[in-house]
């Protein structure tokens, strides 16, 4: 049998075991080294396991991914969330669908300090949704808002999945994480601006009356966000400078967040230690992932389907762009029944080198890709942050939140239009890096 | 009876771990943080910073690994196995696990092999001298460990019931 065949068979299997509800990292992990042993033999298949299990965790850049986590579990911890929505809620709340508007500024500034979707999509939703709620907004685009905000948590800098497929790719996680703040500004600002625009089409969506806040005031809420800002300089601006590398500067920031929890008195033995576990049980799933996905991709390296697969799309008759874009659905899609984590690591190994192929930039299709899977974090059936949404508000029926998230996904698509037109909204500030 | 005690030996196990883990990784965090001192404010930073973060972290992810199982942590999607009759359920779950498990017994295989390739001959990190095979032994210790762990919830008499929290993973 051809290396070729006993590829496709492999990637079949592994869907198979993925669909039945095998662990993904594991299942990933067992066809590579199937994969490998029926390709070379079994002696070189566990040989190549052994050496991936220690030269894909024993990285000091993979030290990134737990610090990062654990910043964002001492942020979390220090209450900063809450903060931030009643800085936002000052500023914005005035505005019609004011509430909405400050949730979303509220998670971009959370997402600034957190690296997770998940946990912005459900910290957000303990301090906005009784606000909403008590002004009478439509439970749907309430919830919707609330989901769609969450996404931004792995797109604004210091993001999880940016670090991964920095990892994966080999390209230069600095340069990565300047990458995602201009796109993450600019997706914070059409999701703000779709919803003033819904809320004047469809004025029962949201209260008449909100939140008025005085310009003294406006200006004293500020300090709501200090701490976040403290944080994301610490960290960005170390990197960006150059004084600190990524993982330093990701050390600094849990150092930075933990000193900010404890000036607030939020930080306890038990916080401390449970935010340890929140971390260990993330970063445990995250490391099985990046070995199965090594000696995967060490598979599919073996077989030769990366070269196969960039000539059959070489003598194909369409433009880079339409191939792009194939790759940008088929991402879509899998981003809907799969984790964004698990898409990622599945497919960059095999479709990475051929965009790069084409001629595109790998830092801008890196945030591409992240703009594409937090898609997947809103869109049914798999749509995670919906799911966690719905599990805070369990009087809101699933249907509901989904409707309420459609306009936010439109909005996404329309961004990524934005993103592949001006390229440069990506790319200006890594190049200023270099 | 056999099942109560395995559960509570790897519990335990896996407990000593994690605390063993918070330690490792405060260690790590503190390291970076003299070194970053070091460097700024005396012009000498700590030699060998990098090769013993590497480690610290291998000696982290290796511990807490089968504590992600224990809570349930590791990703999967159901949706085709929630359309599963229940007795074809049972089976793929049995099945799927002890692929899961076969995956991590292979590292133990290759863990323990390094181990041994790491005493003789004698091979040690190329700054701080630190010899390597304690660390290729934690490759296999902690994956059994997850063994264990895995065992343990294929075990739990109504682990089907309530299997796997899908999809609901930080990202």
């Amino acid at each position: 049998m051809s290396p070729l065949i006993i590829a496709i068979i492999g990637i079949i299997c592994l869907f198979v075991l993925i669909f039945l509800g095998m662990p993904i990292g594991a299942a990933i992990g067992f066809i590579g080294f199937m994969g490998l042993s029926t390709i070379l033999n079994f002696g070189a298949g566990i040989v190549k396991l052994g050496q991936t299990a220690f030269g894909s965790v024993a990285s000091y850049l993979m030290a990134v991914i737990p610090l990062f986590i654990l910043m964002g579990e001492f942020t979390f911890a220090s209450g900063l969330i809450s903060d931030a929505y009643n800085t936002m809620n000052k500023l914005f709340g005035q505005l019609r669908g004011g509430l909405a508007i400050a949730t979303v500024g509220a998670c971009a500034v959370f997402s600034a300090a957190c690296g997770s979707s998940s946990a912005t999509a459900s910290t957000i939703a303990g301090v906005a949704l009784p606000e909403m709620k008590k002004y009478n907004y439509e439970p749907g685009f309430a919830l919707g808002t609330i989901a769609a905000g969450g996404t931004l948590g792995i797109l604004i800098p210091p993001s999880t999945a940016l670090v991964l497929y920095g990892l994966i790719t080999e390209q230069s996680i600095g340069q990565l994480l300047l990458a995602g703040i201009l796109p993450g500004i600019l997706l914070s600002f059409l999701f703000m601006v779709s919803i003033y625009i819904q809320a004047k089409l469809n004025p029962d969506l949201v209260s008449q009356h909100g939140y008025r806040s005085t310009w003294k005031e406006k200006f004293s809420a500020l300090r709501g966000v200090l701490g976040v800002a403290i944080i994301f300089l610490l960290v960005m601006g170390g990197i960006y400078t150059g004084i600190f590398t990524p993982t330093e500067a990701a050390a600094v920031g849990v150092i930075g967040s933990f000193i900010i929890a404890a000036i607030k008195k939020r930080m306890s033995k038990t916080v401390f230690i449970n935010s340890f576990l929140q971390m260990f049980r993330t970063t445990g799933m995250i490391f099985v992932l990046v070995i199965g996905s090594t000696i995967f991709s060490y598979f599919i390296v073996a077989s030769g389907l990366t070269i196969a697969l960039g000539d059959l799309i070489g003598n194909l008759a369409v433009t880079p762009l339409v191939i792009l874009l194939s790759i940008l659905l088929l991402f879509l899609i899998l981003g809907c029944v799969m984790d964004a984590f698990s898409m990622m690591l599945i497919m960059i190994p095999i479709l990475f080198p051929l965009v790069v192929g084409l001629g595109y930039d790998p830092i801008w299709f890196g945030i591409i890709t992240v703009v594409t899977v937090e898609m997947g974090l809103i869109t049914p059936p798999i749509g995670m942050n919906v799911f966690i949404i719905s599990g805070v508000a369990r009087d809101v029926p699933l249907y509901k939140i989904f409707r309420g998230v459609l306009p936010f996904v439109l909005v996404m698509v329309l961004c990524l239009g934005i993103l592949i037109i001006f390229p440069n909204i990506a790319l200006y500030l890594p190049k200023l890096m270099k | 009876m056999i099942y109560t005690v395995a559960s509570k030996i790897t519990h335990i196990i896996i407990k000593l771990c994690v605390w063993v883990a918070i330690i490792i990784f405060s260690a790590m965090i503190l390291l970076i943080a003299g070194n970053i001192i070091g460097r700024t404010f005396f012009n000498h930073p700590l030699t060998g910073t990098i090769e013993l973060v590497e480690l610290l972290i291998l000696a982290t992810v290796f511990l807490i690994v089968a504590y992600t199982e224990k809570e349930k942590g590791h990703v999967s999607v159901d949706i085709l196995f929630k359309r599963l009759p229940y007795r074809i359920q049972k089976i793929s779950y049995i099945v799927l696990n002890i692929l899961n498990a076969v995956f991590f017994l292979a590292l133990v295989v290759q863990g323990i092999r390094m181990t041994w390739a790491y005493i003789h001959p004698f091979r040690a990190t190329d700054i701080l001298n630190i010899p390597l095979a304690p660390f290729m032994f934690l490759i296999a210790f902690g994956s059994l460990v997850m063994i264990l762990a895995i065992l343990v919830n294929v075990a739990e008499p109504t682990k089907l019931n309530k299997q796997q929290n899908t999809e609901s993973d930080r990202t």
